[in-house]
């Protein structure tokens, strides 16, 4: 009887402490967590980071990472009409909705095998600016007198963000990564895009937004540590209303850190040709691979 | 042994199972995630043929042999190079001929390519070869 109530005691004990944080770690995951960069699951991107020691707030300059996982395949639990920027439905016009309708991805709420999609990531072309900054890899800021320039390790590419002063251009357009103007709004950057060109998508799940987007991106750092972002997207032939993204949070890389210095990262289309007969339609479409095979349907 | 016991001793080991299955993350990077079977984490054993480093994720092609000596050809889709390299993971990491052990997610379709992305568990040539967490991850 007392081994009974000890085996017992021990059964309940043992599931609280190793299942409970175990299914919290995988709802954390599921649901706001994953591997958006292929780590572990991290840290969730609603939740602060620790606050480090006072920093110039106009001083941009480092090497910047997303805090917080990626969203997983489950996408988190966002709405079906929804994107990465925000946890709301999306605001779409009836055009807006075909349009999003219109972009199959391998990701997110309406996600379906990438080789029946059509991911213009999937033809090695650049993800664009939206999809770079909500995507989790590294980047740079290095300011000079008249322009902050934002290095991309995805796809090794940059943008300017110009500081001198001048106007928006009336027609920039079209650019993968958009046309930056910017003035400093007491502590934050305050950041002006246009001209995106719209064949490229918002976001991983197939976000739509026209060659009209007006992108307004407040980047505010609070500290040496810590840099905030908040995006406010503007479209009206696509979106009812402008609609404001979550706050992004990025730490900085320091030295010794695993993200500290940049690596290339540039998806070619020979290597995407490569990976796609050899990975990605055969996984798909169940077909044999020129390296692999494939067993019936009743394997 | 009473039916009492015998049966809080399945709940431990059913426990345990769920425990297993939970801490294996399913990670989708390219958008293929999708298409692997999560549920049914497999060990893939066998030989290296080929190990390809680049984007958008690494490939690794392994010959297997089943039990009546078949040999079946299997692709193995890895992370990208940048977040190998960040895991400690080199272009060298597996060269032909190399004996390997590796748990993926086997596409859903029948076809034998699986995924191991994130901490998959392998093995080459007896040694443990799990990627390791990348360090800036506790920040």
């Amino acid at each position: 009887m007392r081994n009974r109530v000890i085996w017992s005691i021990f059964v309940t004990v043992w599931s609280i402490a190793v299942l409970a944080p175990v299914s919290l770690a995988q709802t954390v995951q599921t649901q706001e967590g994953g591997q958006g960069r292929g780590r572990g699951g991290g840290p969730r991107r609603n939740v602060p980071p620790p606050p480090g020691p006072p920093h110039d707030s106009h001083d941009l300059n480092g090497i910047w990472l997303q805090y917080g996982g990626g969203f997983g395949g489950a996408a988190g639990g966002r709405p079906k009409v929804g994107s990465e920027w925000t946890k709301d439905e999306l605001p779409l016009t009836p055009a807006g909705l075909s349009k999003l309708n219109g972009n199959h991805s391998g990701k997110g709420p309406r996600a379906d095998v990438p080789a029946k999609g059509n991911d213009p990531l999937s033809g090695a072309n650049v993800p664009g600016l939206l999809r770079t900054l909500i995507y989790g890899r590294p980047f740079e800021f290095v300011q000079t007198q008249d322009k902050v320039v934002q290095l991309f390790e995805w796809f090794r590419i940059w943008r300017e963000i110009w500081t001198d002063g001048r106007k928006m251009p009336e027609d920039p357009g079209p650019r993968f990564y958009g046309y930056s103007v910017a003035k400093w709004d007491g502590n934050i950057l305050d950041v002006e895009t246009f001209g995106l060109d719209p064949r490229l998508w918002g976001d991983e799940w197939g976000m739509p937004f026209t060659e009209n987007m007006r992108v307004r991106e407040r980047w505010h750092r609070l500290d040496r540590d810590n840099l905030e972002l908040n995006v406010t997207f503007t479209d009206p032939e696509y979106y009812t209303r402008p609609f404001a993204s979550e706050t992004q949070r990025f730490r900085l890389q320091t030295k010794g850190m695993a993200d500290a210095e940049m690596l290339e990262v540039i998806f070619t289309p020979m290597d995407e040709q490569d990976f796609n007969k050899n990975i990605r339609d055969p996984s798909s479409l169940g077909i044999a691979g020129p390296k692999s095979g494939v067993r019936n349907a009743n394997h | 042994m009473s039916n009492a016991i015998k049966r809080e001793r399945r709940i431990v080991l059913f426990l345990s199972a769920g425990l297993l299955a939970a801490s294996i993350p399913m990670f989708g990077h390219h958008g293929t995630g999708i298409a692997y079977d999560s549920e049914k984490p497999t060990e893939v054993k066998g030989t290296v043929t080929e190990f390809k480093w680049q984007n958008p994720h690494a490939q690794l092609f392994i010959d297997t042999k089943s039990a009546d000596g078949t040999v079946e050809h299997w692709a193995v889709e890895l992370n990208s190079p940048g977040v190998m390299t960040r895991q400690g993971w080199t272009r060298r990491r597996f060269k032909p001929g190399d004996e390997v052990r590796i748990t993926v997610f086997p596409a859903k379709s029948g076809a034998l390519v699986g995924s191991c992305i994130g901490r998959c568990k392998v093995t080459i040539n007896g040694a443990d070869a799990t990627p390791k967490p990348v360090a800036d991850e506790q920040f």
